[in-house]
């Protein structure tokens, strides 16, 4: 009985020094400024690391995926607590900037680091701060399932009868990435005959799984032969040995721009215009490319002159979507999306 | 519990009706929109419908299997009942992403039952039929414990009297066990009912390749879209908080105002039931229910840990490796969230529990339509789901008059922690009620007539005879928030993530292995932590119970008039 009682004090003891250290950790960070940051992006943690060590600034990190990040940003409009947002995806982005939610008209001081692509990406007033793309959706295809030779090139591939019930792609509704990819069809088919591919795709069995993961997962257990998601998701998949191949259609893959912004009324904005600094720099770049604690998302394709990609796209054709046309039509289309391709 | 449920549920509610009521500006002006997108549109009705049946057929099977198994682990003298309650807690505690997972692989073309069975049972899982059986087997276990608190209260006795009486097995159940259990059989539905409402991992997965579309489903489609439309939202939240309301109304219904005292002084454990020729059938049936509902989808999610891609689980091939668990101790906030975790559950379990006790002692003595709308309150919040209880919490402690008054909850590990209480409210209440209706009112009163105080009416009378009540309660609560991914992932003070945030940041990464190695590490650690204090609960509470029924005995010596109306109460 005695032993009983000493475990169950013991254990009372460890959870209560536990709990102690999560109030403590909260007390100890209210009297020093810290960057408060809200990030949809694999990298985060490394950079909120790397910056805390380069300038001694604590950063308090809000790491979740897009969806919630955005509902967070906008359920707190009456008394917003972030400095700083970076997610994927420029057309929230500059809704929040027209809304005049971020920050415009400062200039980072190595905005010289930019290559053509983020000078071409970024907006005239400075309200956000591209930091490397991706493309929303290029082909990848179980290679167990499907030969190189009958391997899809094109977008239309995928309505061949030898792809019925085998392509899969992500929910717009509930995958950050996603509204672009059907943004950047409707763009480059125009909005009608884009709507009537993804109606045509659905006619051939297309499956519409949440995220990149559940898609991913679909290709290689084989619920689905082919599949479009974000391809540094799919380029990941192809370098840690999983069988696949990633295809760049012809015709071109919507350009995804990941960014950053500063919120208007940021509580510590000094902070937060250093933090944008920092990751704008050779060595945030370099933290940004660091695969094994940032995973798929390191696979970017760089918009600075200061670092190389980690993977080479070939032949990628980059169509870039306007994100004020995009984000103006966002709720529309990804409830068309719902309503007709999902259900 | 106004502040900590009623409130920040109406805060979202509320802008089903009020769309711009934390708009900048805010304003009062009503709008029926939400609303009437709701009744115009056949799809949501649809949903809303699925909802309702699914809920309704997974509570019934749910039910069917969780009395079964408790009636075999507490009463009869099945072989290994210790371990097959181990294992019931460790499918209560396993994250639903487990078993989820689990299944998706079981199900997949190339798949397990696709070899064995030529694609027969996918068709059969992959319909309506399998989502409430996937759900049955995940939920079954709150009715289980539910019901094995009633059924411990009751004793053997009563089927020995019983089938001495000559009473077969069936009228055994249909007019002894089923009457006296009902109120902690519906305690369990209801809970699985509410669950299966608000669950979206199901929802977004099986379900939806099995082209059947859920309510939670709508709801988060309408709060994860740009911009957020939190009306739509909060409207469609109110389909689940009607079907709940009408369940509520379905168990008035049922239990009406009865009395449900089972735990009475005399009851002992003399004997198990004897299980005699069927034991090894029951045995055989427990085990491949176990197997089914537990074995297979972890043991999918432990494959999938040593796997070196991890996304394909156990069809990639490749050589097992312990890389991702190296890797999973190493990422950054790994330990920690574990740790955070850990920590929030152990406080939100406790307050939790504390709360409840509290609660059920005021509704034990007031009773009326004040207690009538609370607890209605409080199972409608187990409907709604996670993310929409989320925004609610943030509409309404970042408001910025808060921020006037210098009270700065919001963003602070006391606001994580008090969602967390309030999501674990309604399950600690529901049971704790049910373990509270099993007591004599008689004891009680006797007790304060001869003068002890609620303190020691709650030390001596309610926690020996429900002492294992709320063991259980706080390790349900405790397994809850562990793994709580919704609520974490809204609430969570920047800079402390919590497991759940971790884990999904590792499987947004797709580092499916390094997900799938946190998942089995926590999962391990939370059930040795749950199966310890199982242990303690166990010895002292058939301790406190053998001394609590010696007491009741020598109080029964005495003339009844003297410990209080034992005939008249509860009629």
């Amino acid at each position: 009985m005695w032993g009983k009682r000493s475990v169950l004090l013991g254990t009372a003891t460890a959870l209560l020094a536990m709990t102690a250290g999560i109030f403590a950790a909260d007390a100890a960070s209210a009297s020093t400024p810290v960057l408060v940051l809200y990030s949809a992006q694999g990298y985060d943690q490394a950079e909120a690391t790397a910056f805390q060590q380069a300038t001694g600034i604590k950063v308090e990190l809000s790491d979740m995926s897009t969806g919630p990040l955005l509902a967070k940003v906008q359920a707190e409009k009456q008394n917003p607590q972030w400095d700083v947002i970076w997610f994927d995806g420029n057309g929230a982005m500059s809704s929040l900037n027209r809304q005049g939610m971020l920050l415009q008209g400062w200039t980072p001081g190595d905005i010289a680091n930019y290559n053509s692509l983020g000078l071409r990406l970024l907006p005239q007033n400075h309200g956000f701060f591209p930091t490397g793309v991706t493309a929303a959706g290029a082909l990848v295809y179980n290679t167990k399932l499907v030969s190189a030779a009958n391997a899809p090139r094109t977008w239309q591939d995928l309505l061949k009868p030898e792809f019925r019930n085998a392509v899969g792609m992500n929910n717009p509704a509930i995958s950050g990435p996603t509204y672009p990819l059907v943004a950047g069809m409707f763009q480059l088919m125009g909005v009608n005959r884009g709507m009537s591919y993804f109606e045509a795709l659905k006619r051939n069995g297309l499956k519409v799984f949440p995220t990149n993961g559940n898609t991913l997962q679909a290709l290689l257990n084989g619920t689905i032969k082919v599949a479009m998601f974000q391809d540094s998701a799919e380029i990941n998949a192809k370098l840690s040995g999983d069988p696949v191949n990633v295809i760049y259609p012809t015709t071109g893959v919507t350009m995804l721009p990941s960014d950053i912004a500063i919120n208007a009324k940021a509580p510590d904005m000094a902070i937060a215009k250093e933090f944008v600094q920092f990751v704008l720099s050779g060595k945030g770049q370099k933290v940004m490319q660091d695969i094994q604690a940032a995973g798929s998302d390191s696979l970017f394709q760089p918009v600075t002159k200061v670092v190389n990609p980690l993977y080479v796209r070939k032949g990628v054709k980059w169509n870039v979507v306007s994100p004020v046309w995009a984000g103006t039509h966002e709720a529309a289309w990804t409830q068309w999306f719902t309503d007709n391709i999902v259900r | 519990m106004t502040v900590l449920v009623v409130l920040p549920l109406l805060a979202l509610l509320a802008q089903a009706v009020f769309p711009n009521l934390f708009s900048v500006p805010a304003s009062l002006a009503p709008s029926t929109a939400g609303l009437q997108s709701l009744a115009s549109d056949p799809y949501m009705l649809a949903s809303g419908v699925n909802s309702l049946l699914l809920s309704a057929a997974t509570a019934l099977l749910a039910s069917a299997i969780g009395i079964s198994v408790a009636y075999l682990i507490v009463l009869t003298d099945l072989p290994g009942r210790r371990v097959v309650w181990g294992l019931v807690w460790l499918i209560l505690i396993s994250p639903s992403f487990l078993l989820a997972q689990g299944w998706e692989l079981l199900l997949a073309p190339g798949g397990l039952t696709n070899n064995l069975l030529g694609g027969v049972l996918t068709r059969v899982l992959l319909s309506p039929v399998g989502v409430t059986l996937v759900l049955s087997l995940k939920l079954f276990p709150f009715s289980t414990v539910a019901v094995a608190s009633g059924l411990e209260g009751l004793g053997q006795d009563v089927v020995h009297a019983a089938r001495m009486g000559g009473a077969r097995q069936p009228d055994l159940w249909r007019r002894i066990l089923l009457p006296l259990l009902m109120p902690a059989i519906i305690s369990g539905a209801l809970i699985v009912f509410a669950e299966v409402l608000s669950d979206f991992g199901i929802a977004a997965t099986l379900a939806q390749t099995a082209n059947f579309p859920l309510t939670t489903f709508s709801i988060y489609a309408a709060l994860e879209q740009f911009p957020v439309n939190f009306p739509e939202a909060a409207a469609t939240s109110l389909v689940l908080v009607g079907a709940v309301v009408l369940a509520q109304w379905g168990q008035r219904a049922i239990v009406g105002r009865r009395a449900f005292t089972t735990r009475w002084g005399g009851n002992r454990t003399l004997a198990a039931v004897p299980l005699g020729r069927r034991r090894p059938y029951l045995l055989a049936a427990v085990l491949a229910l176990m197997a089914v509902a537990f074995g297979i989808p972890a043991a999918t999610t432990v494959a999938a840990s040593f796997m070196p891609g991890g996304a394909a689980g156990l069809i990639t091939s490749g050589h097992p490796t312990i890389a991702n668990y190296v890797h999973a101790l190493q990422i950054p906030y790994g330990a920690d969230s574990f740790a955070n975790s850990l920590a929030y559950a152990a406080l939100a379990a406790t307050l939790g529990v504390l709360i409840g006790l509290l609660i059920a002692l005021a509704w034990r003595r007031k009773g009326g339509w004040l207690t009538g709308i609370l607890q209605g309150f409080l199972t409608t919040a187990i409907a709604v789901p996670g993310i929409v209880l989320g925004a609610g919490y943030i509409f309404l402690w970042d408001m910025p008059v808060l921020t006037h008054v210098g009270l700065l909850l919001y963003g602070t590990p006391a606001a994580l922690l008090l969602a967390y209480i309030a999501g674990g409210l309604p399950y600690s209440v529901r049971v704790a009620a049910g373990g509270m209706e099993q007591i004599p009112t008689s004891a009680i009163t006797a007790a304060r007539v001869s003068g002890g105080s609620l303190a020691t009416v709650v030390r001596r009378i309610i926690l020996p005879m429900t002492g294992s009540t709320w063991v259980r309660i706080w390790l349900m609560l405790f397994a809850g928030v562990v793994f709580e991914l919704p609520v974490s992932q809204l609430l969570y003070p920047p800079g402390g993530p919590t497991l759940a945030v971790s884990i999904v940041h590792q499987f947004h990464n797709t580092d499916f292995g390094i997900g799938a190695a946190l998942t089995v590490m926590s999962t391990a650690a939370i059930a040795a932590v749950s199966l310890l204090l199982l242990w303690l609960g166990q010895g002292s509470g058939r301790r406190t119970r053998r001394r609590a029924a010696v007491r009741a005995g020598r109080e029964a010596a005495y003339p009844a008039p003297l410990i209080g109306g034992v005939k008249g109460e509860g009629a």
